[in-house]
């Protein structure tokens, strides 16, 4: 018994305190948080803009480009591994730029977030009735407005929890970011143990603060979705 | 004020309507009939181009609405619809649902809308409601702030699409009142629905549709005491049931 004390003892010092090793944990956490939190406001605009013009082109039958290259790009995103997406960013496209490595991975997720983001949008304006643009339409507004006015305000209440669902999923998917050598929190237990040839502890204490902050998140947009269901319409 | 010639509307092969000819004078008050799916809101919904006609011409006020330089929404300014299921904006008070389309559009400063939807509220009754949203109000009231919100727009005319429909029975006659009121006021209007003595009350005119084509048009006396289409003939008696 003493004995498994002492190892506990042993493994969390080297893994933490020797050499101020949990700086790598803080850092890890730091450019986790960064990345996802970017990525998903990048997501976002991409997503707005994808989610428009493709609801556009369903209800006019204008903007056919626009429309094939959204549409395209979505199919492309939802149809490939992250990691290769990540990896062409990496390797391809910024290839012989000098650019900072968290930039090019705040691009890669927010260019892969825009997808899901943008069928979360649509989902959220198809849910709304009809009616309610028709009505708008046959008042003399125009697409703009009948999406600013009416649909979105109410579209919102779907959008929003799926919306913290997906910065959920984008957080814990920035651990693919280890691959092309950004310093995110899988990366950091990966330092960490091999230093110390335990992995054991870095991995566990990096699980727990994926749950912590899943778990945390997921509680929030709970209590946005019951908020949000209260609201008087 | 519309003259509707050899309008065909299809959707993808199903023709829904087949060649639609008619005129609308200012005041008059047409009444649409004819057996569900005969294409009755079809026809509605191609006069303000909620739905593309497939073939003919809409003259409306000497604009052909099919040309394609046609700005849509200026138009539908003047053309007022009312829904079956009301469609009053869910996100908005009753205020708010009236005032939103003439302040957006820059027709009038948003204190004059609020006065003048505050006026309207208070001649129909509702005035008690203007911050209320749409679900706290019953049928009957939802479909009175719907007519009342394109009121508001000052349209040349106003098409209602089975007002009453989807209302409980007890609530069917303030709706009918509140139309008939403004038909009083000369409105002019094209009216579907099955309401048969709401119809003899207001109409000037009546069209009997059957599958997508105009089976008789009259007079409100000559259509329900002198049909002379059996199929017609057939429609008033099943009605009167
Ligand atoms: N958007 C649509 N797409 C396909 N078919 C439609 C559409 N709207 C109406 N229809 C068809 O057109 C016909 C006429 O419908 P409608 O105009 O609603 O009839 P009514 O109002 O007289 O009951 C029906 O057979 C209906 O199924
Ligand atoms: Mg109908």
């Amino acid at each position: 018994m003493s004995e498994y004390f002492s190892w506990i003892k042993d493994t969390f010092y080297y893994s933490l305190i020797y050499d101020d090793r949990y700086k790598y944990i803080f850092i890890g956490l730091k450019n986790t948080i960064l990345i996802a939190l970017f990525a998903v406001i990048l997501g976002v605009v991409i997503g707005i803009l994808v989610a428009l013009i493709r609801n556009y082109y369903d209800n006019n039958k204008k903007l056919i480009i626009l429309n094939f290259i959204s549409k395209s790009y979505v199919n492309i995103i939802r149809g490939t591994p992250v990691i290769l997406q990540l990896m062409i960013i990496y390797y391809v496209i910024f290839k012989s730029v000098d650019i900072n490595i968290l930039f090019v991975g705040i691009i890669a997720f927010g260019i892969n977030s825009g997808a899901y983001v943008s069928e979360i949008i649509r989902a959220g304006i198809n849910s709304i009735d009809k009616g309610q643009m028709e009505a708008g339409y046959s008042l003399g507004l125009k697409y703009g407005q009948v999406m600013r006015f009416i649909v979105l305000p109410q579209a919102i209440r779907n959008i929003l929890p799926a919306l913290g669902n997906e910065f959920i999923t984008l957080l814990k998917e920035t651990s693919v970011g280890a691959y092309i050598g950004i310093i995110e929190l899988t990366k950091a237990s990966d330092i960490i143990a091999s230093r110390t040839y335990d992995y054991f502890f870095p991995l566990i204490i990096i699980a727990i603060i994926y749950l912590i902050m899943t778990l945390g998140l997921t509680k929030l947009v709970n209590l946005l979705e019951r908020k949000l269901d209260n609201v008087n319409y | 004020m519309l003259i509707i010639k050899g309008l065909k509307k299809k959707f993808n092969k199903n023709s829904v309507l087949k060649n639609i000819n008619f005129e609308v004078n200012k005041g008059d008050r047409i009444a649409i009939i004819g057996p569900s799916g005969c294409g009755k809101s079809t026809l509605l919904r191609c006069i303000n181009l909620l739905e593309k006609p497939s073939e003919g011409s809409i003259i409306f006020n000497n604009t052909n609405l099919l040309d394609k330089s046609v700005e849509l929404n200026v138009i539908r300014e003047k053309i007022g619809m009312v829904f079956q299921q009301f469609n009053l904006f869910n996100n908005l008070t009753v205020l708010e649902n009236i005032i939103l389309a003439p302040t957006k559009l820059g027709l009038i400063s948003k204190s004059d809308a609020v006065k003048e939807a505050k006026k309207l509220l208070k001649q129909f009754d509702l005035y008690d409601k203007l911050n209320n949203y749409p679900r706290e109000l019953s049928g009957g009231q939802k479909q009175r702030v719907a007519i009342i919100r394109t009121l508001i727009m000052n349209p040349d005319m106003i098409l209602f699409d089975e007002p009453t429909s989807a209302l409980d029975p007890e609530m069917v006659l303030e709706v009918e009142d509140l139309i008939k009121t403004i038909a009083d006021e000369n409105m002019t209007m094209i009216v579907v629905s099955h309401e048969m003595n709401f119809i003899k009350n207001i109409a000037t005119k009546v069209i009997f549709m059957i599958d997508g084509e105009i089976v008789e048009i009259g007079d409100p006396d000559t259509i329900f005491n002198k049909p002379k289409d059996e199929r017609l003939k057939k429609f008033i008696n099943l009605t009167n049931k």
